[in-house]
C-alpha cells in the first residue's frame, strides 16, 4: 500500500511538473494575442514585410541584424548574436538593457509568461512552423 | 509690464500688423524652412503618423492632441525620426480649432473688435505644421499659425532636434540638441507649460487668468533657445540650454507685432531633470524644472533689469492597460521670484521683488481611445502688487483659480480607423467655473464684475490633416 501510495505521489508530482514546463515553454495561441497588442504596431509576423521595425518571420535562429533590407541600428549589427527562444525572451524583458544602442524604444514585457507566450509564437513563424493561421491572428488590423 | 502679462504679445493685437503683412513674413518663414529642409535631405517625410504608419494612439492618449503617451515622448526624444522607411511622404500637416463660446456674463466691452459681448463662434487658429523626419538623426516639429480671434499670422512653436543613440558604459544614452522658441516647448511630456492641460481653450477669455510666470509664455516665440539633452538608461531625462531674445526686426517678421519687442533677454539658463519609468501598460515621471534669465526691456546697455527666476517640480502618472481603459494625472507647480529693477525705476512696479506661484493638476480617463473626460484645477497666486498689476487686477493680486472639465470624443485615432492616418478629429465639450479671476472672486475689475461671471461653456470642434 505504501509503495501504491507514493507512486500515485510521484506521479502527481511528474504532472505538475510537466504542466510547469508546458506553462514554461509558453503558449503560441496566448502568444500570438500579447503579440498583437504590444509588436504588430512595428512588427509584421509576415515575410519580407518591414514596418518600423523587421519582419519577424523566421526570427528564431536568425542572425541579428541581418535582414538585407531592413536598417538596423549598429548596435544591434554589432551585436553578433543570433536570435535563440532564451536570448529573445532576455532581449524581451528589457530591449534596451540586453542590448545598449537598439532602436527599438519598447520598453519590455515585464511578464515572464508573456515573454514565454510571445517567443513560442514567434517560434511557430517559419516555414516549417506552418502558423500562417496564427500569425495572421496576430497581424495588426486583422 | 508686457512680459508679465500672458499672451500680452498677443498676435495680432497690434493694429499695425495687417494681415497680409503677417502672412508674407509667415510665408516666407515656411518657404525658408521647407528650402532648408529639401536641400538636407531629399527623403525627408511627412507628418508623424504617415511617416511611422503608426495610429496615433501609438503616441498620443486618446488618440488625437499633444497628450503623450511614453511612447510618444520618446519618439520625441529620438528627434521625432523614427519612419517605416516606405518611400517619400510630405512632411507637412494642418490643422484647425474651431468653438462656439459662452460666458456666464455678457463681457463689456466684447473680448475683440470682432466679437459680441456673448456667444461667439470663432475660427480660433488654423495653423500649417512641418513636421518630419529629416535625416536619421535629425527631425522637426514647426508650426505656423493664423489666429482667427486675433486676425494674425504668427511663426508658433518650432523643436528641432538631434539626437543620437550612445552606448556610454554599457548603458544606453541618447545624446541630442534642440533648438527651440518656447521655453518649455522641448519638453518631452505634459507636465511643462508649452504642452500642460487645457490643450485647447477659448481665446475669448483669460483661461487661467492675465498673471502668468515666465515660463508660462512671458517669452513664447520671441526668443530662440538652444539646448542640449540625455536620455540615459531609458529613464532619466536631463536638458540645459539657454536663450536670446529675436531682434524686434525679427520678431515683427515672425509676426510677433510692431510694439511687442519682449527686450533683451541676458544670462538666461534653462535646465530639466526628469525621471520616466515606463512599464509598458503604466507609467510615471517625477521632475525638477529650472528657468533663470534677466531682460532689459529697452535694450539700454548698462541699463536697470528684470530678473526672474522660475523653479518647477512636477509628476505625473499614465495608465495604459491594453487600451480600453487609460488613465492619466499630471502635476506641476512652479514657483517664480521676481526682480522688478527697471520697472521700479519706471514706474511699473511698486515693488522690487515679487513672487508668483502656478499649480496645475489634471486627471482624464479615455475609454476605448474613443471617449475621454478630463478634470483639471489651476491656481496662480502671487504677492500684490498694485502698479505691476494695474492692467488687470483692481486690488492689485494675481490670483485666479478655477476648475475646468471636458469630456470629448475622438472618433478616428485608432488602428482600425476611418481613412487613417488623413482624418483625425476631436469633438469637445469644456467647461471653466472660476473661484478667484485677477485677483478677487468677486468686484475683480473695480467694475463689479465677479469671477464667476467668466464661467466659460466652450463647445469645440479640432481637426487634422
Amino acid at each position: 500500500m505504501r509503495w501504491l501510495a507514493l507512486s500515485r505521489t510521484c506521479v502527481l508530482v511528474l504532472i505538475s511538473v510537466t504542466a510547469c514546463s508546458a506553462q514554461a515553454a509558453g503558449d503560441a495561441a496566448r502568444g500570438a494575442d500579447i503579440f498583437k497588442q504590444n509588436c504588430s504596431m512595428c512588427h509584421c509576423p509576415e515575410p519580407g514585410q518591414n514596418l518600423v521595425g523587421p519582419s519577424l518571420f523566421s526570427v528564431v535562429g536568425r542572425a541579428a541584424g541581418s535582414l538585407g533590407d531592413f536598417s538596423y541600428s549598429s548596435a544591434l549589427k554589432g551585436s553578433g548574436i543570433t536570435w535563440t527562444t532564451d536570448r529573445l525572451k532576455a532581449y524581451l524583458k528589457a530591449p534596451r538593457k540586453y542590448i545598449p544602442g537598439v532602436k527599438m524604444m519598447f520598453p519590455g514585457l515585464t511578464d515572464e509568461q508573456d515573454r514565454d507566450h510571445v517567443v513560442a509564437f514567434l517560434a511557430t513563424l517559419s516555414k516549417a512552423g506552418g502558423s500562417s493561421a496564427t500569425a495572421q491572428q496576430a497581424k495588426s488590423g486583422e | 509690464m508686457q512680459a508679465i502679462m500672458k499672451d500680452g504679445k498677443s498676435m495680432g493685437s497690434d493694429t499695425q500688423t495687417g494681415v497680409s503683412r503677417g502672412l508674407k513674413s509667415v510665408l516666407f518663414s515656411f518657404a525658408l524652412l521647407c528650402t532648408m529642409l529639401w536641400a538636407n535631405e531629399a527623403s525627408a517625410v511627412p507628418s508623424y503618423a504617415r511617416q511611422t504608419g503608426y495610429a496615433c494612439v501609438k503616441c498620443h492618449v486618446g488618440g488625437f492632441g499633444p497628450q503623450l503617451t511614453p511612447y510618444g515622448i520618446k519618439f520625441k526624444i529620438n528627434a521625432y525620426t523614427e519612419s517605416d522607411h516606405k518611400g517619400f511622404k510630405l512632411p507637412v500637416a494642418a490643422m484647425i480649432m474651431a468653438g462656439f463660446t459662452h460666458t456666464e456674463t455678457d463681457q463689456s466691452p466684447p473680448p475683440t473688435p470682432h466679437s459680441n459681448a456673448n456667444d461667439n463662434f470663432d475660427i480660433n487658429q488654423i495653423s500649417g505644421f512641418l513636421a518630419g523626419r529629416v535625416t536619421d538623426d535629425l527631425g522637426i516639429f514647426s508650426q505656423v499659425t493664423y489666429d482667427g480671434v486675433g486676425k494674425g499670422t504668427a511663426i508658433d512653436n518650432v523643436d528641432i532636434r538631434l539626437a543620437h543613440d550612445f552606448v556610454i558604459a554599457k548603458t544606453d544614452a541618447i545624446l541630442g540638441i534642440d533648438v527651440n522658441n518656447n521655453p518649455s516647448v522641448s519638453d518631452p511630456g505634459n507636465t511643462q507649460p508649452a504642452w500642460y492641460f487645457p490643450f485647447i481653450g477659448t481665446a475669448l477669455v483669460s483661461g487661467t487668468g492675465d498673471a502668468a510666470t515666465q515660463l508660462n509664455g512671458g517669452l513664447s516665440t520671441a526668443v530662440t533657445g538652444v539646448s542640449g539633452y540625455a536620455f540615459v538608461d531609458d529613464s532619466i531625462y536631463a536638458e540645459v540650454g539657454t536663450y536670446r531674445a529675436l531682434s524686434p526686426a525679427m520678431q515683427i517678421k515672425f509676426g510677433e507685432g510692431a510694439g511687442n519687442d519682449i527686450g533683451k533677454v541676458d544670462d538666461a539658463i534653462y535646465w530639466r531633470l526628469n525621471y520616466i519609468k515606463d512599464m509598458n501598460t503604466q507609467a510615471f515621471s517625477a521632475g525638477l524644472l529650472g528657468f533663470n534669465f534677466s531682460i532689459n526691456p529697452d535694450r539700454t546697455e548698462g541699463g536697470p533689469i528684470n530678473r526672474y527666476r522660475d523653479i518647477g517640480l512636477d509628476a505625473s502618472y499614465l495608465y495604459l492597460g491594453n487600451g480600453l481603459h487609460n488613465l492619466t494625472a499630471y502635476a506641476s507647480y512652479i514657483r517664480e521670484d521676481q526682480t522688478h529693477t527697471f520697472d521700479l525705476a519706471n514706474g511699473g512696479a511698486d515693488n522690487l521683488n515679487d513672487r508668483l506661484y502656478e499649480f496645475r493638476f489634471n486627471a482624464s480617463y479615455y475609454y476605448a481611445q474613443t471617449y475621454g473626460v478630463t478634470v483639471g484645477r489651476f491656481s496662480t497666486h502671487g504677492t500684490r502688487d498694485a502698479t505691476l498689476y494695474s492692467g488687470f487686477s483692481a486690488n492689485g493680486s494675481p490670483d485666479t483659480a478655477g476648475t475646468v472639465f471636458q469630456i470629448d470624443w475622438t472618433p478616428w485615432g485608432r488602428e482600425k480607423s476611418w481613412a487613417r492616418p488623413f482624418a483625425n478629429a476631436r469633438l469637445g465639450l469644456q467647461y471653466t467655473i472660476y473661484d478667484k479671476f485677477d485677483g478677487a472672486s468677486s468686484n475683480y475689475d473695480g467694475n463689479g464684475r465677479n469671477a464667476s461671471d467668466n464661467n466659460t461653456l466652450f463647445l469645440f470642434l479640432w481637426a487634422a490633416i
